[in-house]
């Protein structure tokens, strides 16, 4: 992730609680609203909001835990630990949901396709299995697609935006220094998920990740971050 | 000097036997025995959760209480803070979150409390009138029982359950479940207090 970054973030933390609050007003004001328009932007280069857009993502394969708390549709609340290994190059993503007590709900690897090793109840719904994973794709992969703009939304934040072969647009909101935010709209140009994320450690990881779906089924999760290792590509727990 | 050098090795063996033979779990009416004095438990325990995409296990802290007749308090204080509770039948879970626990509501908790019931006749030792699990009992220093799945479904889920036995009657050291031969999850037990006094809030209510 990206260093620089990281050393602006810790000449930022002294001042950077009413920032904060300006983050989530901003990201409330984004949530309500369909697609936005993007303006260009007048500060950073367009190169460096492209830059800026990809530093949030892994460069490389990473292992992640996260403790995981769900939201679910019927209000209905969980705590649920969760490992996934990473690697964005490849397009591979291979999740494990697990209860605190250690039982498996979820085993799954996406390498071009979706392969689900384990899943009890309601994880084995093949459509709930994906929407699953591709929650995980929206978090931890640059956005699918090709990128169709760069510039800043109308409250300043710099803004890449990406759009898939299904027609969905996804926003990444590069905020300054210590916050970023995932908007993904469908095809028609409403909000259907987003993406926080707060407090970038010193690697430049993300502590803390809430994502919310804002279509039914409507449920959210927050991950708090446990532990996070880099892996050397020839690790072979990426390629069994 | 010892004129009879392997006498000692002889007098240590035959010890060894007599303790062995003389061990709380030597067949199942002895368990069922010994485990019936048992009316409480309490012991800290370290989880260790080994998967092939894991370097290295994750690693849990946490305490466990038991009350005769099925009372049971699964806590856990590291990584993540989480209570559940059986008491009369009924289970509840716990998160700390936010900086308050908040009470989970998920349909997972309804296995949970398969789970809880199982463990609850483990410290009955019932283990040969087990429905979900056959037992083997296999004798020897610590002593080990090994429960495997009666049914299909729930043998794809659980390979088998190790259950290792402690030298003071009535404790158990160990439980390792194999859910595959990459994956399982070791609970291992410390410091165990047995009979001592518990509070019956402690089942029913948050610290």
């Amino acid at each position: 992730m990206n260093k620089n970054f990281c050393q602006a973030e810790h000449g930022f933390k002294r001042r950077r609680g009413p920032f904060i609050w300006l983050l989530m007003i901003s990201l409330i004001f984004t949530a309500c609203s369909s697609l936005p328009e993007i303006k260009s932007s007048g500060l950073p280069g367009n190169a460096d909001i492209r830059e800026r857009c990809g530093s949030f993502f892994p460069a490389g394969p990473y292992q992640f835990t996260h403790s995981i708390e769900a939201r679910l549709p019927d209000e209905s609340r969980s705590m649920v630990l969760g490992i996934v290994l990473v690697d964005p190059p490849r397009g591979m993503i291979h999740s494990v949901i697990m209860t605190v007590e250690g039982f498996i709900l979820f085993d799954a690897r996406y390498h071009r396709l979706l392969t689900v090793n384990q899943a009890v109840a309601p994880f084995d719904d093949p459509e709930f299995a994906e929407k699953i994973m591709a929650d995980i794709k929206l978090i931890f992969s640059p956005p699918a697609g090709r990128l169709i703009g760069t510039g800043a939304l109308d409250n300043g934040f710099p803004v890449c935006r990406y759009r898939d072969e299904k027609g969905l647009t996804s926003d990444v909101l590069a905020n300054r220094d210590f916050g970023w935010a995932i908007n993904q709209y469908d095809s028609s140009g409403h909000l259907s998920r987003q993406v926080r994320a707060y407090s970038r450690n010193a690697e430049g990881i993300p502590e803390r990740i809430e994502l919310s779906r804002h279509q039914s089924p409507r449920y959210g999760l927050k991950l708090m971050l446990l532990q996070a290792e880099r892996l050397s590509s020839d690790d072979k727990r990426l390629n069994y | 000097m010892n004129r009879h050098p392997h006498s000692k090795w002889f007098s240590f063996a035959v010890l060894a036997c007599c303790a062995f033979l003389t061990g709380w779990a030597d067949n199942w009416e002895q368990i069922g025995r010994e485990s019936a004095n048992v009316r409480s438990v309490a012991a800290p325990f370290t989880q260790k959760k080994q998967m092939k995409i894991l370097t290295k296990p994750l690693v849990s802290e946490g305490q466990f209480f038991f009350q005769t007749p099925d009372s049971l308090r699964w806590e856990y204080t590291a990584p993540v803070r989480s209570i559940l509770l059986m008491h009369q039948g009924r289970v509840k879970r716990y998160l700390f979150t936010g900086g308050s626990w908040v009470e989970d509501t998920s349909a997972h908790l309804q296995s949970m409390g398969i789970v809880m019931q199982e463990i609850s006749q483990w410290l009955h030792g019932r283990f040969d009138q087990n429905q979900s699990f056959t037992a083997t009992l296999i004798n020897g220093s610590p002593a080990r029982i090994i429960l495997t799945p009666r049914e299909k479904s729930l043998s794809r889920m659980i390979q088998r359950i190790e259950l290792t036995l402690s030298q003071r009657p009535g404790v158990m050291k160990s439980i390792r479940i194999v859910e595959n031969e990459n994956t399982s999850t070791l609970l291992e037990f410390r410091d165990v207090q047995i009979n001592q006094p518990l509070s019956a809030s402690l089942f029913q209510d948050l610290p």
